[in-house]
């Protein structure tokens, strides 16, 4: 037998003997195992899944580009990242005569498909087949829902035409109205300009309208007719919008272009390469124009700056990406989420490779003095330091060869049941995400385990190299031993202070022997004392973290991401129905069907609220220093040539440009009376003095955050700077009880042209998101001011245009019976996009993508914490049992000395007190470098943003730890029986 | 007058097979003041006595009377009180507590009975045992010598009425080990403290009024030291 396999097997008769402490290694070594595994593993699943349900949602295409001729199409085919290049041909407008909706929808709108793009753009037919032919045509579902007279066979006679539209100019549209025709403004999508004498070309699914004073449809033909077979009925597709002017409706195509048309391309890439695709496609786009061409977009704005800092023109929406989709590769246009999925998978691994560090390390650290007896008797035969080493490799690498094969076993066994049981809430979340207002659908998402062999290799690495980590340091200790010092076991005394401890005297003279002993023993037995507050600290560290930086990362998401300014909260949404008027529905109308629901018999309950919105009502005068600083200091990214000077004279000029930053953007919300008091009641804010006053009281939301991309700047010098927000409390400069004169705009029909009016209101404090929690969660990118009705009141008084902005009203209500003919009668009322205006709970508890994303986030945070948890506990428990082995004698002496059972236990106390103390101060250090750390990381890429303060998870494991150290003292300390006690006296030598 | 009676005292450990009887009907009294010395060979039992007296190990036969209390009817803690209060002892390997320097060691038994430090008492038995300059040590930054003087003046500190001492000096030095001895021998006079020494020097036991001989559990002979001379 050679010395290494005596060293060997040496240390394996220690682990027999040892048992406990050797499971609890071993188990430490495979929760780790099992963490890492669910981290690589459990990673590409949920990115899997995720991105099954963008392709559920928008399909697999990565890349789509618009209107590019031949030699484009062309060259854009021949990137080298490009991997799939569908093309689809828009054919434009034809009548439908057998539309259910004509007024509506009155036309088809056709386009040609290559074979491929349908499986690219996720194109479902529910019914027939998919046209393989330019005059075989699929039609969405929805002409069929809305009453169309069509079925498979049929045919259709096309004659194609494109939809353009034309302003009239103010003298025609006087001429117009003078000869009888009606003035009736119409809905224009979002960046679509119009002005007074345009003519332009429609977007895609551009709503129809009847021609009237201000308006006129022009349909320019395009010389295409022919006659098309329906072979099959698709579902929606998902870029199908309520209220459009046609039933979408596909053809089949050859995948080539001919010379002078314009077609639209589609395309997938390669995500390895290294390129940027987007800025690649961008710069064929450019390279089409000609100089002037360029130069005059450029001008005005169509501009997109490459990575290298080269100008390039290029319109916005040209080329579209699937950000969502690429994100989930990691590879999007989109940084926060690329951001978020990189920083996931790092952030978990440190994490589990932290905790697993700190439990090994403890295994070896508290048994220390027992290794150092043994270890030390080798080296007195002549066991060399490597050997000494050798030992303790030996001992956590014979546990990592069998945790490995079990930890990735069940660890993959974890991301299935994980998967299972998180998927009805994955399913819930996506689901009701996919469940579009517009189309309808509602995609099942599925999911497979994606079990890549890279990341098993990857675990492998990752944990062999976090046991090597975690061993060196007590390897690199334990091989300084020498012989002396370790049978003598005075090892530890070089540690101790040469001039001796202080007495504590004052407990002394007190007579407080339990208060002594714990005192002392956690001062000056440093070994076990440190691996108690090194788990303790661990466990409250590696846990808030967990919960902090998953928090930060929800919040920025959920900053960066949310369109929603208001979520209805319980008062509201636990109500079934919902009436709403988003400024689309005839105002009459919507009035009488509020007036029906409030007064009857059928309704149990009813919550109404109305939101409107508007640009300065509370002058900038009222805003403070910090706002108007940060303000300016935003103008100074948009416009960085500029002056202060110049800023201020362009954007802080009454009645000058309005925009968000020198116009704050503000949303009044009316609640009924009696919710506003309440809301003011629990904010702590007395209403009564404004009862006598002439003024109404309003309350206002106390966070804003302003961020870099609340407003685009057209103007030649402006440069769109990277995303950056800051997040303020208390944005006023007013005092409680302070009159402000809302600044509101009128418009003179004389005189054409607008004035402000100025309505005096008394600003009566601040509320917080936990004073309004009952009523809504509000998103704080906006101004939120809260007034009652009768403070509406009083303002339309003064400004009647103030009642006519309210962009969201709603009423909420309950019905008392199954069947209510109310409901039924309020199902057919439908806005102008012929959407209904009623909606139903399912509908209106919708989440939004971010939102999901979020969630799904802190549902992953939460299960790794509570894993990571379960380490940081076993290795307390371990630090708990080590030191406590450690007193045997200890306690044996003391027992023999005449120490009670109550005294033990009040030792230990003091003992557990003072451990948690430190603990928790070792851990506040810990943790309040990690949130600076992460506070100047953030802001460094996204601006001053306000983090959240994980409250209750603070208490819950500042008590998770107190119980965990309590219970695991009672476990290790309680079972003694105290007359065996006597055994340990006896032991004198091991 | 009598301060300690042993009536019939056997203690069995194991069962069946491994049954070893440590301890076979013991009796025998020790007067008040006196100085006993327990001889025997290795595992001949003495220090099993000598823990059974202390209160520290149970009987499995037979009962111990100090002072007229049936220690072993006690209830655990009276027990343990009646311990701090009425014994001090000394081991062998001293068994000191780690984490507390001399003064506090020596000072622990009259703590633990809820009792303020005399600090008058400390110095005096601080400087009696020569241990004024290493009094803010802790144990392992000690000699052997002055670990166990330590041991003794927490054994001797609270004044208790017996003192049991478990090799005192089997682990030191010749000259050291006379040193303990005199200490103890010293406490025995001047405070009249009841010393029970164990041990396994013939010369040392021959210091006391009495030496009790112990061989395979039971008591070989009992006899008063001046009579043996």
């Amino acid at each position: 037998m050679n010395n290494k396999k005596i060293i060997f097997q040496v240390t394996k008769t220690y682990m027999l003997k040892n048992r406990k402490r050797t499971l609890v290694t071993f188990l430490g070594i495979l929760i780790m195992v099992i963490l890492m595994t669910a981290v690589f593993i459990g990673k590409d699943t949920i990115l899997g899944y995720m991105q099954n349900a963008v392709v559920a949602e928008k399909g697999s295409w990565h890349y789509q580009v618009y209107d590019i001729g031949k030699e484009q199409a062309e060259q854009i085919k021949a990137l080298d990242f490009v991997d799939k290049f569908e093309i689809s041909k828009p054919l434009g407008y034809t009548e439908f005569p057998k539309s259910g909706n004509p007024e509506v929808t009155p036309y088809l709108e056709v386009k040609e498909y290559s074979e491929n793009l349908f499986e690219l753009m996720n194109i479902k037919v529910k019914e027939g087949r998919y046209p393989q032919k330019s005059d075989e045509v699929i039609i969405s579902e929805t002409a069929l829902r809305e009453g169309a007279d069509i079925k498979l066979g049929d045919t259709i006679e096309t004659e194609f035409f494109e939809r353009y539209i034309h302003a009239f100019t103010v003298e025609e549209q006087n001429e117009l109205i003078a000869e009888g025709k009606e003035a009736k403004s119409i809905f224009l999508p979002l960046g679509f300009n119009l002005k007074p004498g345009d003519t332009l070309k429609v977007p895609d699914h551009f709503p129809y309208n009847e021609n009237n004073a201000l308006i006129e449809m022009i349909h320019k033909p395009t010389g295409v007719s022919k006659t098309l077979t329906v072979v099959g009925i698709m579902e929606e597709p998902y870029f199908g919008f309520p209220g459009q002017g046609g039933y979408i409706a596909l053809t089949g195509t050859e995948n080539t272009i001919n010379g002078d048309e314009i077609v639209n391309a589609v395309l997938t890439t390669d995500l390895r390469t290294d390129e940027d695709c987007f800025e690649e496609i961008a710069k064929i786009l450019d390279s089409s124009k000609n100089s002037e061409e360029r130069e005059d977009a450029i001008s005005r704005g169509s501009k997109y700056t490459t990575q290298d800092g080269e100008v390039i023109s290029f319109d916005k929406g040209s080329i579209v990406s699937n950000d969502a989709l690429l994100a989930f590769t990691a590879d999007g246009q989109n940084d926060s989420l690329n951001f978020l999925v990189m920083f996931c998978q790092v952030f978990f691994v440190v994490l589990i490779t932290a905790a697993s560090l700190v439990l090994i390390y403890n295994v070896f650290s508290m048994s220390y003095q027992e290794r150092c007896r043994y270890l030390g008797m080798l080296s007195s035969v002549g066991a060399t330091r490597r050997q000494k080493k050798w030992s303790v490799y030996y001992e956590v690498f014979s546990l990592l060869v069998p945790s490995l094969p079990f930890g990735i076993g069940i660890g993959i066994l974890v991301v299935k049941v994980g998967m299972k049981l998180l998927y009805p809430y994955f399913s819930k979340l996506f689901g009701s995400m996919l469940l579009s207002i517009a189309t309808g659908r509602n995609t099942e998402v599925t999911y497979r385990i994606v079990i890549n062999p890279v990341n098993l290799l990857l675990v492998v690495i990752f944990s062999t190299a976090a046991v090597w980590i975690s061993a060196w340091i007590p390897a690199h200790k334990i091989s300084k031993i020498g012989p002396v010092e370790s049978i003598r076991g005075n090892e530890n005394s070089k540690k101790l202070k040469k001039k001796g401890y202080k007495s504590h005297l004052g407990l002394m003279l007190r007579g407080k022997a339990e208060k002594l002993l714990g005192t002392a023993s956690v001062e000056r037995n440093l070994t076990s004392t440190k691996g108690i507050i090194r788990s303790i600290t661990t466990f409250i560290a590696l846990t808030l973290i967990t919960a902090f930086a998953s928090g930060s990362i929800g919040d920025i998401l959920a900053s960066m991401e949310n369109e929603v300014d208001l979520n209805p909260g319980n008062v509201f949404t636990d109500c079934s129905y919902m009436l709403e008027n988003t400024g689309y529905l005839d105002e009459d109308r919507y009035l009488s069907c509020r007036e029906n629901i409030m007064t009857s018999d059928e309704v149990s309950k009813y919550e109404e609220m109305d939101v409107a919105y508007y640009y300065g009502g509370i002058p900038i005068e009222y805003y403070n220093e910090e706002y108007i600083c940060t303000v300016k200091r935003i103008l100074g990214m948009w416009f960085p040539n500029a002056t202060p000077e110049q800023i201020q004279d362009r954007f802080f000029v009454r009645g000058g440009y309005r925009n968000v930053y020198g116009h704050p953007k503000q949303a009044f919300i009316t609640l009924d009376d009696e919710d506003f008091n309440k809301i003011a009641e629990k904010a702590g804010i007395s209403l009564t003095k404004y009862e006598s006053s002439e003024t109404s009281p309003m309350l206002v939301y106390d966070k804003l955050k302003i961020t870099s991309h609340d407003c685009t700047f057209f103007d030649n010098d402006a440069q769109k700077p990277k995303y950056a927000e800051y997040s303020l409390k208390r944005p006023l400069s007013v005092n409680e009880g302070d009159t402000i004169e809302l600044e509101l705009r009128e418009y003179d029909k004389d005189k054409e042209e607008e004035y402000d009016v100025t309505v005096p209101v008394d600003f009566a404090g601040y509320i917080d998101a936990d004073d309004v929690k009952e009523y809504f969660t509000l998103n704080n990118n906006t101004t939120f001011i809260i007034i009652s009705k009768q403070t509406r009141d009083n303002i339309i008084l003064k400004d009647p245009a103030f009642g006519k902005l309210d962009m969201w009203k709603c009423i909420f209500f309950n019905t008392n019976t199954e069947y209510s003919l109310l409901v039924e009668e309020l199902s057919g009322i439908n806005d102008e996009f012929g959407r209904s205006a009623l909606r139903s709970k399912d509908v209106f508890d919708l989440k939004d993508f971010s939102e999901v994303i979020t969630k799904i986030v802190n549902v992953v945070a939460v299960c790794f914490t509570l894993m990571i948890a379960l380490i940081c506990l076993l290795n307390l428990y371990n630090s708990v049992m080590g030191r406590r082995l450690a007193r045997h004698k200890e306690l044996a002496v003391l027992h023999s000395m005449g120490m009670t059972r109550k005294q033990k236990n009040k030792m230990l106390m003091t003992e557990n007190i003072r451990l948690l103390t430190r603990s928790f101060i070792y851990s506040a250090l810990i943790i309040s470098g990690f949130v600076t750390g992460l506070y100047l990381l953030i802001n460094q890429h996204y601006g001053r943003v306000g983090l959240t303060l994980p409250v209750w998870v603070i208490l819950i494991t500042l008590l998770v730890s107190m119980t965990g150290l309590m219970v695991f003292t009672r476990i290790c300390y309680g079972h003694e029986n105290s007359m065996q006690i006597i055994d340990e006296i006896r032991k004198e030598s091991i | 007058m009598e301060i300690l009676k042993c009536e019939n005292v056997s203690k069995i450990y194991g069962k069946g097979e491994t049954e070893v009887t440590a301890l076979d009907k013991v009796s025998f009294t020790v007067e008040k003041g006196e100085f006993v010395s327990i001889i025997g060979p290795s595992g001949s039992g003495k220090s099993t006595l000598l823990h059974i007296l202390g209160g520290v190990d149970k009987p499995t036969e037979g009962k111990v009377f100090i002072d007229g209390t049936d220690i072993h009817s006690l209830s655990e803690d009276k027990l343990a009180i009646f311990r701090r209060r009425q014994i001090g002892l000394v081991y062998q390997f001293y068994n000191l507590m780690p984490v507390l320097n001399i003064d506090e060691n020596i000072a622990l038994p009259h703590l633990l009975d809820g009792r303020p430090l005399d600090k008058e008492r400390l110095d005096q038995v601080v400087e009696h045992l020569g241990l004024t300059d290493r009094r803010k040590n802790l144990p392992s930054q000690l000699s052997g010598g002055q670990q166990q003087r330590v041991s003794i003046g927490r054994a001797l500190y609270s004044h208790p009425a017996i003192l049991l001492a478990d090799e005192p000096t089997g682990n030191l030095d010749r000259k050291t080990g006379e040193e303990i001895i005199d200490l103890l021998k010293e406490s025995n006079k001047k405070n009249k403290q009841t010393l029970i020494l164990i041990t396994h020097d013939e010369a040392l036991a021959m210091q006391a009024d009495r030496i009790i001989s112990i061989e395979d559990g039971r008591i070989d002979r009992n006899e008063k030291v001046r009579n043996l001379v």
